[in-house]
């Protein structure tokens, strides 16, 4: 009967619906013995929920590019060079797309999507024939357009149109936030990836306009209230402009405002310029925390990192370290968790000191291990870099920065990686632990996965890992290694070739195999003959060393490439002038006694030819013994002579025969 | 193919003479044999029309022509246009047919390019083609490229 009336009932109000419900759920009850299902309350879905647990899934493929490179054997990148110029190339590419739609926007005006999408119509440009309000004005700082907010903003003023002061304030927020200049925009997402290091190597220098639109905007306020000044505050220390900024504060004071608290904190900040020498700057700081609790105003996150930015940059470490510790328990008392720009500024404190290390790093990870970060400050991208650092440098231990690596890899934390910059020195870092402490295998495990891909060392780092492969006689990774080399473009680097050849000629153990005696004889035809064509084409300009020769001669050898070791004396006969340096002498030994044991005559010759010039000391042994171990020929022998000279020749001919007998 | 259907139903013996002198002049979608026998064709061009979906695909994948489906004609437009644009904007690079395809608001563009240009261009290109196309179409584009070293990777066979 129920189940009859439901529709009925449920057309009528929301409470007859929840009734009938309940009466439902009690009817029910019986029947189950007892035992009461609970249904789990809905859990509240967003539009895209789905598609992050499907992601979740997925890991990340070591085989494979970035998706921001085409998945092309052509088109993906092999080298650090590459990877930026193609990024840059795609993105400079929707730049001319771009600037011809705003070149022709009449073009552009058609509106196919719906809803229609903002973002795909040309960009609207005012001037003065433009029908303006605040609105306009309202909207450009909404969509934090700062060039366009000001000249709204003029066309406002010329045209006498008042504007209201909370949109004013709201001018005055983003002007001062952006520093009156257009930062680059959200979508060059290239463009912001490769720059921002270069941007954080100004720092602390004073990059306030003071000339700018923000200075301008606050001049024009009559009676500027406790948030212009705040505002304004918070810009200058943004761009360093402390002493200004200090003054303001000052004067804010005197006129006994109120400030945000952020405002608060880039005063404390100001210390770092105002005042010298590390109790003033302390003094400074507490005089502010001071002023804040008569006001009533709580301290955050932020008043944390900015006096710990402050005690960076005094000079008594003894004191800041205890400074320090003082302010992150008492921001405990607060219930503020340090974030990583926090952590960031302890390793600077606790770290600079070389002599006396820190542990603090292990406290740290203990802290973050497990959990998902989310950005709360803008230095909280420094800190895996730093951590990274302080592992290599400070504790060398491998432990630690694979925790470091592990807390970096959970969830989301690789978006605080920062940029392509701090990303290298971060993976830069990493790999000097790892061939520096660790053995070859696990350094080959982690090259496997990160390299191409995610790092590509750079020439230092691809030195230290030649060199413990080197350490390691891992001989079987010479040829990995090379063509590697021969993929970053890092051939034309000497100190890799001197240390790789060195490493090859020092490994040669005569218990391998043939296969891999001859592989290793191929592998250094190819490392010469590689390098020899990019000297030829004039991509390596320095000369040839007559050692690496040698080296690669010994290799060559080893793996029965007489053609190549031959090629290469010849090489160092022809260009002895080009080439620094000769081989040593027991490579000529070798090869005498390589040419002897198999009879290869002619090969013999030139080596001869070529250390008679060079005047080898043991020579004469070694013609002696050419005499006597090789069945020559007549003509042969003339030719012998011809080249050492005839009274020479007879008189090692006797001494040969005379040891004979 | 109907009109042969029914013809064969009325005819039932002259049926398949039928089909064979009518087959005889269909020309449409179909390559002419050349007098030395050396015009290269690709995959998707040595296959005549009946053979979509038995052994070649559609070149525009969309659920317009479907029952209730929206924008037929536009979309049929738009993907001229975007063959057009591709074909021109990539001068002489392009070896084989553009495929698009439309999922929900996104359009997917693949094809097989020429590797005669350096890949700094080719990236610069395929920035411009998406955000251009972009805008004009109001949604997101992606290029889906394969490179071959030359077009005769592509061809098929020649007739």
């Amino acid at each position: 009967m129920l189940n009859n009336c439901r529709p009925k009932l449920l057309k009528k109000s929301g409470e007859t619906v929840q009734l009938l419900r309940l009466a439902s759920t009690n009817f029910e009850k019986p029947s189950n013995n007892g035992t009461s299902i609970t249904i789990p309350k809905r859990i509240n879905r967003s539009s895209t929920d789905i598609l992050k647990a499907i992601s979740s899934t997925i890991q990340r493929d070591p085989t494979a590019s970035h998706y921001k490179y085409h998945d092309d054997p052509y088109l993906i990148p092999v080298s650090n060079f590459q990877k930026r110029a193609y990024a840059l190339s795609q993105e400079s590419g929707r730049k001319s797309a771009q600037w011809i739609v705003n070149q022709n926007p009449e073009l552009f005006n058609h509106k196919v999507a719906f809803p229609p999408i903002e973002k795909f119509y040309p960009k609207t440009v005012y001037d003065e024939n433009c029908q303006l309000d605040e609105n306009v004005l309202k909207k450009t700082i909404e969509e934090s357009m700062v060039s366009d907010s000001i000249t709204v903003y003029n066309l406002l003023s010329q045209k006498g149109i008042e504007i209201s002061s909370e949109t004013q304030q709201a001018l005055l927020e983003l002007v001062c936030y952006y520093n009156s200049v257009d930062d680059i925009e959200e979508d060059w997402i290239e463009e912001r990836w490769y720059t921002q290091s270069n941007k954080e190597r100004e720092e602390l220098r004073n990059t306030w306009k003071s000339k700018g639109f923000a200075n301008f905007l606050f001049s024009t306020i009559k009676s500027p209230s406790a948030e212009h000044y705040s505002i304004i505050i918070q810009g200058m220390a943004k761009y360093n402009q402390f002493d200004e900024a200090y003054n303001l504060y000052k004067e804010a004071c005197e006129k006994e405002f109120v400030l945000s608290i952020n405002a608060y904190n880039s005063a404390i900040k100001t210390a770092i310029y105002v005042k010298e020498g590390a109790d003033h700057k302390w003094l400074h700081i507490q005089e502010i925390l001071k002023q804040m609790n008569n006001l009533g105003v709580p301290m955050n996150l932020l008043t944390l990192n900015s006096i710990l930015i402050v005690l960076t940059t005094m000079s008594i470490k003894q004191e800041t370290k205890k400074y320090a510790l003082k302010t992150i328990a008492e921001a405990k008392q607060f219930n503020i968790e340090p974030c990583l720009a926090s952590y960031y500024y302890l390793l600077q404190i606790f770290c600079s000191d070389k002599k006396m290390k820190s542990t603090i790093l292990i406290d740290i990870l203990n802290q973050l291990e497990g959990k998902s970060l989310v950005i709360k400050d803008l230095a909280d991208t420094k800190f895996f870099v730093t951590a990274m650092e302080n592992c290599h440098y400070h504790l060398q231990s491998f432990e630690i920065a694979l925790r470091v690596h592990s807390i970096l890899m959970t969830k989301n934390n690789y978006n605080l990686i920062g940029d392509s910059y701090k990303e290298s020195v971060y993976y830069r870092n990493f790999f000097s632990i790892l061939c520096k402490n660790e053995s070859i295998e696990l350094l080959m495990k982690y090259y496997n996965d990160l390299v191409p891909y995610v790092y590509i060392p750079e020439p230092s780092i691809t030195e230290l890992i030649v060199k413990s492969i080197n350490t390691a006689a891992a001989t079987e990774l010479y040829s990995k290694i090379w063509s590697d080399i021969l993929m970053f473009d890092q051939a034309d680097r000497e100190p890799i070739i001197i240390e790789l050849t060195g490493g090859m000629a020092q490994n040669l153990f005569p218990s391998f195999e043939q296969p891999i005696k001859e592989q290793l004889g191929k592998l250094a035809g190819t490392i010469f003959d590689s390098i020899e064509e990019r000297k030829e084409a004039g991509k390596i300009k320095s000369p040839w060393s007559g050692s690496v020769l040698g080296n690669l001669i010994n290799v060559c050898l080893f793996g029965d490439n007489i053609d190549k070791a031959s090629e290469i004396i010849k090489k160092l006969h022809t260009n002895q002038n080009k080439i620094i340096g000769v081989p040593d002498n027991q490579t000529i030994v070798l090869f005498f006694n390589y040419c002897i044991e198999k009879n290869y005559f002619n090969e013999l010759l030139k080596c001869l030819e070529y250390s008679l010039e060079i005047g080898y000391v043991e020579l004469d042994d070694l013609i002696s013994k050419t005499i006597t171990k090789m069945s020559l020929t007549p003509i042969q022998k003339n030719h012998l002579s011809k080249l050492v000279g005839k009274e020479f020749n007879v008189e090692i001919e006797n001494n040969a025969e005379s040891i004979i007998s | 193919m109907m009109f042969i259907d029914t013809l064969a139903r009325i005819h039932p013996i002259r049926s398949s003479c039928l089909i064979f002198v009518r087959s005889k002049h269909v020309q449409a979608a179909r390559y002419k044999r050349s007098l030395k026998g050396n015009k290269p064709l690709t995959y998707e061009m040595a296959g005549p029309p009946h053979t979509i979906a038995h052994i070649k695909g559609w070149n525009s994948w969309n659920t317009c022509n479907m029952l209730d489906g929206l924008r037929p004609a536009e979309t049929a437009i738009d993907d001229e246009f975007i063959r057009r644009f591709i074909t021109g904007t990539w001068h002489d690079l392009i070896a084989s047919e553009i495929i698009i395809k439309r999922q929900h608001n996104i359009i997917r563009i693949a094809a097989i390019t020429v590797q005669k240009i350096s890949v700094t261009k080719m990236y610069f290109l395929i920035g411009y083609t998406e955000e251009i196309l972009s805008y004009w179409l109001q949604c997101p584009i992606k290029l889906e490229l394969q490179t071959v070293e030359d077009r005769t990777a592509v061809v098929f066979k020649y007739i």
